[in-house]
């Protein structure tokens, strides 16, 4: 733990016309920890999530991921490097079914297509199809989704689906995996199974940065959480420390 | 965009979008226009024809300027190359008009679009001020150009449109060189059904719905001329010009199992229909319309399914006349290619506008000399011309010849006796 | 028999336009844009594969692999050239369409200049031999133009559904960001996208050289309407759409002919566009209908 950070965020900052998302923001993810990452609407979780996975440029600040600066690198580039992500709005693929979701976030991880696979991958018998098909059945399992996995997304339950987004997002194999607002219209159960099913994630030697509301399910879950307003890191540490914090509560009862 | 064109001719284009005869894209080519400053108006392909004869002419005299208009680009744009090679042949040796200085040919492509021949035709009047103008070459573009040339008193005149009554609506200022398809459709099917072993009872009519003389030709010219030889239309089934599939109708007709087939057709239809007749098993004797225009991309195109096809033209490549035994050589040396019928008109068409020009001292491009120019081709009266020897033009300014009668032959035109 | 003769000759026909239509689709559904030269490429495979013919004396499979790989290399040049620099710049919505217009008047230029305005034809060795089957009649270029269309058509369905950049394909044509996240270099997908609906296109314009022995510099410009139509028939961007689509328009048009006359063709081809936008906007095959194939 003496190490330097998986995730080093120093002096982000973000504008959108006038409008500041993101101010100075710093921010350090510890290698196997759980990060939650808190704050009412508006504060720029989202923006940090779009910046760590490399949607949005920051226009100053720096981004490095296992010592290595990253800023400025494509998102798919950001992914082969080891960090992946969910999406708040579930946007899987409406046109491909369950499985097949899945197995496009195996893409980077797959080896090289080769006039083999174009021959035989068709025909089934292609090692790169089966295994990116049992990778991603893997995946399924491990976020404990039961349903239809050759049925479309679309006809399946937001929680299914959003189990659907996490397992596709873990098929790259990343090291780093950004949860923005996973347990966002679940019931207690389906959150405290959802909680389970992050814990195994970390207990895989994985790292977790979450977005959540949820503030119950927060402080059970997270090692460490930073709580950000109106764009700017307030407050940060492990979760006793930051609930007591006076800004942290001024700052949620001024505004929710 | 400009572009040089294989005679060295520079050639500025215009979005070739504007060539589909569909909305949508044209819709999108006006948006385009106004995005990239990309100007959709009218296509002007302008050839300079004889530049270094002109340039080294004195300017003592008003030189004549003639206008032409042919098809050098688009689907008949095989005509215009054809019809070019004359020009090139033609202006090399008799660009000079003695005391009236010299022949000058300001020539547009017109596609094959009546709407380009219209404005083109008035560009030549307008803006060009030519004498006369020669062309254009379709049935389809001369109907539409006449009356623009008629109404501004321009004698213009077509080597080869053929549907029968376009220069008789446009009394006095339009002529045209080549005869009409109700002559040349009777004599043809008389020739064609007397030559067959079988008697001809029945037939399928094949002809081209969009090309104005081959419609023409097809709805009501070739049928009252089979009607006049005793023969029964089974069927008359339509393509449209541009098609190269012709399973569905030549399927139609297979079924009607007629005695023989008759064709009103251009050049490549005509040779993708026999081809696709012949593909389907149909071994019936054919005779094309005079549209075929006796091209010899008609054989190429149709293959060895052209063989036997019967049709009639002015032109007779054949011809041990001295002069078409010249023409002949000249333009095969010049060009690399041997003429076709659209080139033999077009080299009639010029030397008797040259004719006209100095027969009747036409000295410049005033009101007079078109007059003089408009009274000469009215009057033509066994005027000789190097191809197609003597020459009359009848009252409705149509020319009067009896056609040859070609067939194919191991991949040649040759006289059907 | 003369109807089922008919079917032959709209299947044989549609066949070609599906092959072009697909191409249009896939690249709508990667870029969901419009590319206007497709049907120059079209026809540049044509001439491709008519060169090998004539000037390598290869046989038709040979031509039609040149083709492919010729237009596939033409189809990356027009995405490098046409649409890749406008992307960078985030040009508007209809600087593409003009660029892809463009490069298709440019390719049609060339094309006239090199090869002249007439049609030209592949050898007549290359119209086949004549099969009867009962009353009904095929030639065996007709044969291998279905073969090789269905082969393709297949082909193009196992690639999208198994393989690794067909599934990438399929994602990226879904949204670009969320296939940029999961690690799909949308680029190099584009890139991908625009090589295979190209090669395509080059065979389609050979099989319809073979079939019509009508190719010219213009034979790209109706296919190009025909491909919009089609892929508004079919649903936009659904490769399924392209291909049920293109059979459907190769029927109508032949049975209109067959039975009405030419000159509806247009007009009832328009006529099952406008039906189809008003009863089934998004076509025949869309979203969520396509994934369950």
């Amino acid at each position: 733990m003496s190490d330097a950070p998986l995730l080093d965020v120093t002096g982000v900052g973000v504008t959108y016309g006038g409008y500041v998302a993101l101010d100075d923001v710093s921010c350090r993810v510890v290698e196997n920890s759980i990060h939650a990452l808190i704050g009412p609407n508006g504060a720029g979780k989202t923006t940090l999530f779009n910046v760590v996975s490399g949607l949005v440029k920051p226009e100053s600040g720096s981004l490095q991921f296992r010592e290595r600066q990253y800023t400025g690198l494509r998102p798919d580039q950001i992914l082969v490097m080891g960090i992946a992500r969910n999406f708040q709005q579930v946007r899987l693929f409406p046109v491909l079914s369950v499985i097949e979701n899945v197995m496009v976030g195996c893409h980077s991880r797959l080896p090289r297509t080769s006039f083999r696979d174009f021959v035989l991958g068709p025909l089934g018998r292609d090692k790169v199809d089966r295994l990116a098909r049992e990778r991603a059945a893997e995946m399924l399992d491990l976020v404990e989704y039961r349903g239809d996995t050759k049925a479309p997304p679309s006809q399946m339950t937001l929680v299914d689906q959003r189990r659907i987004e996490i397992a596709r997002a873990l098929a790259s194999d990343p090291q780093l995996l950004l949860l923005d607002e996973p347990a966002a219209g679940m019931n207690p159960a389906e959150a405290s199974q959802l909680s389970e099913i992050i814990r195994k994630i970390r207990g895989l030697g994985r790292t977790v940065l979450l977005v959540e509301h949820n503030t119950r399910m927060v402080f059970s879950l997270a090692d460490e959480v930073t709580v950000l307003s109106a764009g700017k890191i307030i407050a940060s540490g492990p979760p006793s420390a930051v609930k007591s914090d006076s800004a942290v509560v001024t700052a949620y009862l001024g505004n929710v | 965009m400009v572009v040089v064109n294989r005679n060295g001719f520079i050639v500025f284009h215009n979005n070739e979008v504007l060539a589909i005869d569909n909305v949508f894209m044209a819709a999108v080519a006006f948006l385009a226009s106004r995005d990239t400053g990309i100007g959709v108006g009218m296509r002007k392909t302008m050839i300079a024809i004889g530049l270094s004869a002109v340039a080294m002419a004195t300017p003592a005299y008003a030189d004549v300027q003639i206008g032409v208009l042919m098809p050098t680009s688009g689907f008949a744009a095989g005509f215009g190359l054809e019809e070019q090679g004359s020009i090139d042949l033609f202006m090399k040796s008799y660009s000079d008009l003695g005391p009236a200085g010299k022949l000058k040919l300001v020539i547009y492509d017109t596609r094959g679009e009546p709407a380009q021949a219209i404005s083109l035709t008035k560009k030549l009047i307008d803006s060009d001020k030519v004498t006369a103008i020669i062309g254009p070459y379709l049935s389809g573009e001369s109907e539409a150009a006449f009356p623009v040339a008629n109404r501004a008193a321009t004698p213009i005149v077509t080597p080869s449109s053929a549907k029968p009554g376009i220069a008789a609506a446009n009394r006095p200022w339009a002529f045209r060189f080549s005869s009409t398809t109700d002559k040349t459709d009777k004599a043809l099917i008389e020739h064609w059904t007397k030559k067959q072993s079988k008697p001809i009872k029945n037939v399928v009519l094949f002809y081209d719905g969009k090309d104005a003389v081959s419609s023409s030709d097809g709805k009501t010219v070739m049928p009252a001329a089979l009607k006049a030889a005793n023969v029964n239309v089974l069927d008359a089934i339509s393509f449209q010009t541009g098609d190269v599939d012709f399973s569905a109708q030549v399927t139609r007709a297979k079924a009607l199992n007629p005695d023989g087939i008759v064709v009103t057709a251009l050049f490549t239809e005509a040779g993708h229909l026999v081809s696709e007749l012949r593909k389907q098993g149909m071994t019936q004797p054919i005779a094309a319309g005079v549209e075929l225009s006796l091209d010899h991309k008609f054989i190429e195109i149709a293959g060895k399914a052209s063989e036997g096809v019967l049709t009639a033209a002015e032109f007779n490549r054949d011809s041990s006349k001295p002069t078409v035994v010249q023409f002949v050589k000249d333009y095969e040396a010049a060009t690399h290619h041997l003429p076709g019928n659209s080139s033999a008109l077009m080299y009639d068409t010029l030397s008797l506008m040259r004719h006209c020009i100095m027969s009747t001292g036409v000295v410049g491009n005033s009101e007079a000399d078109k007059v003089k120019i408009r009274d000469c081709w009215a009057n033509m009266n066994g005027v000789e011309a190097p191809i197609a020897g003597a020459v009359t033009i009848n009252k409705d300014g149509d020319g009067v010849r009896q056609p040859n009668f070609l067939v194919v032959r191991d991949g040649k035109f040759v006289v059907d006796p | 028999m003369v109807f089922l003769q008919q079917l032959i000759n709209g299947v044989m026909l549609g066949s070609t336009y599906a092959l072009v239509a697909i191409g249009y689709s896939l690249i709508f559904g990667v870029l969901r844009l419009l590319h206007f030269a497709h049907g120059e490429v079209f026809m540049v495979g044509a001439f491709i594969g008519l060169g090998a013919v004539v000037y390598l004396h290869v046989g038709p499979l040979v031509a039609l692999l040149c083709a492919a790989v010729g237009c596939a290399l033409l189809g990356v040049v027009i995405e490098f050239v046409a649409f890749r620099p406008i992307r960078r710049r985030n040009g508007s919505l209809l600087a593409p369409i003009v660029s892809s217009l463009g490069v298709g008047l440019l390719l049609q230029e060339v094309a006239t200049n090199l090869f002249g305005a007439e049609q030209t034809r592949f050898p007549p060795q290359f119209e086949g031999e004549m099969i009867r089957l009962g009353g009904l009649f095929v030639t065996s270029t007709q044969l291998f133009i279905l073969g090789t269309s269905f082969v393709l058509m297949l082909a193009v369905h196992l690639f999208v559904s198994y393989t690794k950049y067909g599934m990438a394909m399929r994602a990226s044509a879904e949204s670009t960001d969320v296939a940029r996240l999961l690690g799909i270099n949308v680029d190099t997908v584009i890139v991908l996208t625009f090589a295979f609906a190209s090669a395509l296109g080059g065979v389609a314009g050979v099989l319809v050289g073979f079939a019509f022995s009508a190719i010219s510099p213009f034979m790209g410009v109706s296919m190009s309407i025909k491909g919009v139509a089609i892929m508004l028939i079919g649903g936009l961007g659904s490769i399924y759409g392209a291909m049920v689509g293109g059979l459907i328009l190769g029927v109508v048009e032949v049975m209109t002919v067959g039975y009405l006359a030419s000159s509806y063709r247009d007009a009832f081809s328009f006529a099952l566009l406008i039906i189809m936008l008003l009863v089934r906007p998004q076509g025949l095959f869309s979203g969520a209908s396509a994934a369950k194939r």
